[in-house]
């Protein structure tokens, strides 16, 4: 789970000085992967790899709400993206494995092919990470946001993304009127609380 | 009875971490199990190379679960591997054991557990935790349930051999996923007005109508889930490319 866009952009940006505004990447990136549910052959975005790009891109821009969207949509291009290589190598992986069922078949044949498939995966996951990095790099210190101009839109924009993106989570994963229910009340408490706090 | 020895249940537990390592279109897990059983083979049919061979190759065929709840088809087909039981049964019971494992599995993990343990850190971070304790939060709670049902799945496919399926439908852990449902819907919400504040606090709104308008594209969210979820990743890159433009350059 140290893959999860809730681990790694904040590790990333640990790394680079910047850990709070990579929480807020890892964040938002983990609500919008949150209703992608791993169910049997179905593809979803690899969000690991687009979350340590997407908080290392932070450090090539100015602070503010304008760069956590910029940064969270690098992670979505790269966890768009991840998600097709994963299918590719599902894809090369059965062909690998293919052999075992084909012939007689030696335990040391099923720890090699095995464990040879778990290296891609690694060097899939590296590769693609590494790209989104060189990628950053290059394009990162070209953006000249001014924080004043950019943060009413920016602000919406996030705004816009976690509501909509929590909504559709919790309606992805749990249904029923009781988790209406739920849902609300918990959101009326906590906005109330909130205000009433600040 | 045959007894698990403690040395080959901490091989197929540490083994079972990796069953997914192979995962592929054709056999799904069907590898990544016969990896995981292998020193229990190595141990019934080493014997006769033949047989050991045959038996490998009779568990690298197709085979799907949930990962975690994979590990109640390794401890019973540990089980029956060990009691010698016909290759025609075993690869039976294998059959049955894929659409409970993967329906119970998906709903209690993918669906309940992660998502909860994902919005309570998240929560925890968005009042005033620091970053470092959100994250070892989710870490923490999530793997102690993950490795908890790991070595719970293990030894229950092991007592229950070729009576798993009928133990895991009499089974408890069939209704924490309704139970974690009300949990986690009540986090979502308690998460929301926080979260949406945090958000959009650099830009000096004030934090009622931000609460507000949360609350209305929620509700969007609850009432056309794939189309809002499509539309906030959409949102954010076209709004990345609209920050580019104003910031007068082309990414």
């Amino acid at each position: 789970m140290i893959s999860r866009p809730l681990v790694a952009a904040p590790v990333s940006g640990w790394i680079i000085g910047e850990p709070v505004a990579g929480m807020w990447v890892g964040i938002l990136l983990e609500l919008l992967t949150i209703r992608q549910l791993p169910i049997g052959g179905s593809r979803y975005w690899d969000a690991g790899p687009g979350a340590v790009v997407g908080a290392a891109a932070l450090q090539a821009l100015p602070p503010g709400p304008g760069a956590l969207v910029l940064a969270a949509a690098l992670g979505v291009a790269f966890g768009w993206a991840g998600g097709w290589t994963v299918a590719l190598m599902r894809r090369v992986n059965a062909r690998w494995v293919q052999p075992l069922s084909a012939g007689p078949v030696t335990p040391r044949e099923v720890v090699v092919r095995h464990t040879s498939a778990m290296a891609l995966d690694f060097g899939r996951a590296a590769a693609l990470t590494a790209a989104g990095l060189i990628a950053g790099r290059l394009s990162g210190p070209r953006i000249d946001l001014v924080p004043s101009e950019v943060a009413p839109l920016a602000a919406s924009v996030l705004l816009g993304a976690t509501a909509l993106a929590l909504g559709s989570d919790i309606r992805t994963v749990a249904t029923g009127r009781k988790v209406w229910a739920a849902f609300g009340l918990g959101a009326l408490g906590s906005g109330i609380l909130w205000l009433w706090l600040s | 009875m045959a007894e698990l020895d403690r040395s080959t249940g901490v091989r197929l537990l540490v083994r079972s971490l990796a069953i997914q390592g192979s995962w592929n279109y054709a056999t799904m897990l069907g590898v990544g199990i016969a990896f995981t059983l292998l020193p229990v083979l190595r141990r019934a049919r080493g014997d006769d190379p033949a047989d050991l061979a045959a038996a490998i190759r009779r568990h690298t065929g197709f085979f799907n679960a949930h990962p975690y709840l994979a590990s109640v088809a390794v401890g019973a087909l540990a089980r029956l591997e060990v009691e010698g039981a016909p290759p025609e049964t075993i690869d039976r019971f294998k059959r049955a054991l894929i659409s409970p494992l993967g329906a119970l599995g998906d709903r209690l993990v993918w669906a309940r557990w992660r998502p909860f343990c994902a919005l309570s850190a998240s929560l925890a971070f968005v009042v005033g935790a620091p970053w470092w304790v959100a994250c070892l939060l989710f870490l923490g709670m999530y793997n102690v349930g993950h490795l908890a049902l790991r070595i719970w799945g293990l030894r229950f496919g092991w007592r229950n051999g070729r009576d798993v399926g009928r133990a895991l439908l009499a089974s408890p852990l069939r209704r924490v996923p309704d139970r974690l449902t009300i949990p986690l819907a009540a986090v979502g919400g308690l998460l929301l007005p926080p979260l949406v504040v945090g958000a959009a606090g650099g830009a000096g709104t004030p934090d009622v109508p931000v609460i507000f308008v949360a609350f209305g594209l929620a509700a969007i969210g609850f009432w056309k889930p794939l189309t809002a979820g499509r539309l906030a990743a959409l949102g954010i890159v076209i709004g990345s490319l609209a920050l580019a433009v104003l910031g007068e350059t082309l990414w």
